[in-house]
């Protein structure tokens, strides 16, 4: 039985559109894993930003997993949402990340993007606000699947994470 | 890396720097070391020094990327007992400050993990204040001066759930030096 330790912290978006962001995030897991500690998945408060620097979540991630084999190995799945000034919540992005294989310090960088709908669909939310978003969500984990999806880039999420990892060497599929 | 069942000391010597803050006159910090304790899996304990400290009442500067900047050069040191690597430590600061009319009103939070591997570290965070609710509430707590703030600042900051209700603003950044040394139970 593997050990991996998930530590860090969700530290915020930068270059979204709107000011008010907020960030809902899930680790998704295979059937191998089982979460001994911590918390896979939350919700972190609305946050207004300073004007062109990120907006603050600095939400906590420690999450304390085992596992029997390395497939499936876990991912951070983001949705990140924005609220307008009449509290309309809408969607701003949808991001996923691979957790780093390699034990130590990681910064790493989500690249958000969200559906484009079609052309009554898009001045609807230029005048009235409220986006298109996935039927499937599942499709921001698939490999496949994307080949019919129209997006366009909205914001950057900024996280650290700290992987460290104990008893690899006996599972199947990885040497270190 | 860490080995869950042995035990392993956290050596923390650091110091409160420098913090910038948008229209604030003067400000003070509060540091709280906040770990899990008291868990099966688990258990994180202060050997030695503190895990509380707060910073003198500093006033402002010109500051560089927001209006204000504020020194505190307050240091702090802590060494801590953890059986497993879950439950990290973390930083949490509160802040707090005057107000236009003298009264000491919260000023935000912000929190960070003590870096897991041994070296020296400059860290800066965020700092963010809850936002009233409503309108009405923000004119109540100016008029008051009882803002709105976390009854329970280290509990809400180091963990992940309960979040989804607030909502607050980024107002500055704190800076933290720090050297981190890990050493056997």
């Amino acid at each position: 039985m593997a050990e991996l330790f998930l530590i860090g912290q969700l530290k915020g978006g930068i270059g979204f559109s709107q000011p008010e962001l907020s960030c809902k995030y899930s680790l998704v897991l295979g059937e191998a894993w089982k979460v001994v500690d911590g918390e896979t998945e939350a919700n972190t408060q609305v946050d207004e930003g300073l004007p062109g620097e990120m907006c603050t979540w600095s939400c906590p991630i420690d999450v304390h997993l085992t596992t029997e084999s390395v497939n499936d190995w876990p991912k951070l799945v983001f949705e990140v949402w924005s609220r307008d000034r009449f509290g309309r919540n809408d969607l701003a992005g949808y991001g996923v990340c691979n957790i780093p294989y390699n034990v130590g310090n990681h910064q790493l960088k989500v690249h958000c993007w969200k559906p484009v709908g079609n052309a009554l669909e898009r001045l609807t939310e230029l005048f009235v606000g409220g986006s298109v978003v996935l039927k499937r969500p599942e499709i921001i984990l698939n490999s496949d699947d994307r080949e019919d999806l129209v997006t366009r880039p909205t914001g950057v999420i900024e996280l650290e994470l700290n992987v460290l990892a104990n008893g690899f060497e006996a599972v199947d599929g990885i040497e270190r | 890396m860490q080995k869950d069942s042995d035990a392993f000391t956290l050596t923390i010597n650091g110091s409160i720097e420098t913090a910038e803050y948008e229209d604030c006159s003067a400000l003070a910090a509060k540091l709280m070391i906040v770990f899990k304790k008291d868990k099966d899996t688990c258990n994180w304990e202060i050997m030695n020094g503190n895990d509380q400290c707060t910073t003198q009442l500093s006033h402002r500067m010109r500051g560089v990327r927001v209006s204000e900047s504020f020194a505190f050069n307050q240091p702090f040191f802590a060494a801590l007992r953890g059986s497993s690597a879950h439950g990290w430590p973390q930083l949490c600061f509160s802040f707090m400050g005057p107000d236009m009319f003298g009264r000491n009103i919260p000023r935000g939070y912000a929190v960070g993990h003590v870096p897991m591997f041994p070296g020296s570290y400059t860290i800066e965070l965020p700092i963010f204040r809850p936002k009233a609710t409503s309108m009405m509430q923000a004119i109540t707590s100016f008029v008051q001066g009882h803002h709105t703030e976390f009854k329970n600042p280290s509990h809400s900051l180091a963990h992940n759930f309960g979040r989804d209700r607030v909502r607050t603003k980024t107002h500055g950044f704190i800076t933290v030096n720090l050297t981190v040394a890990l050493g056997p139970g």
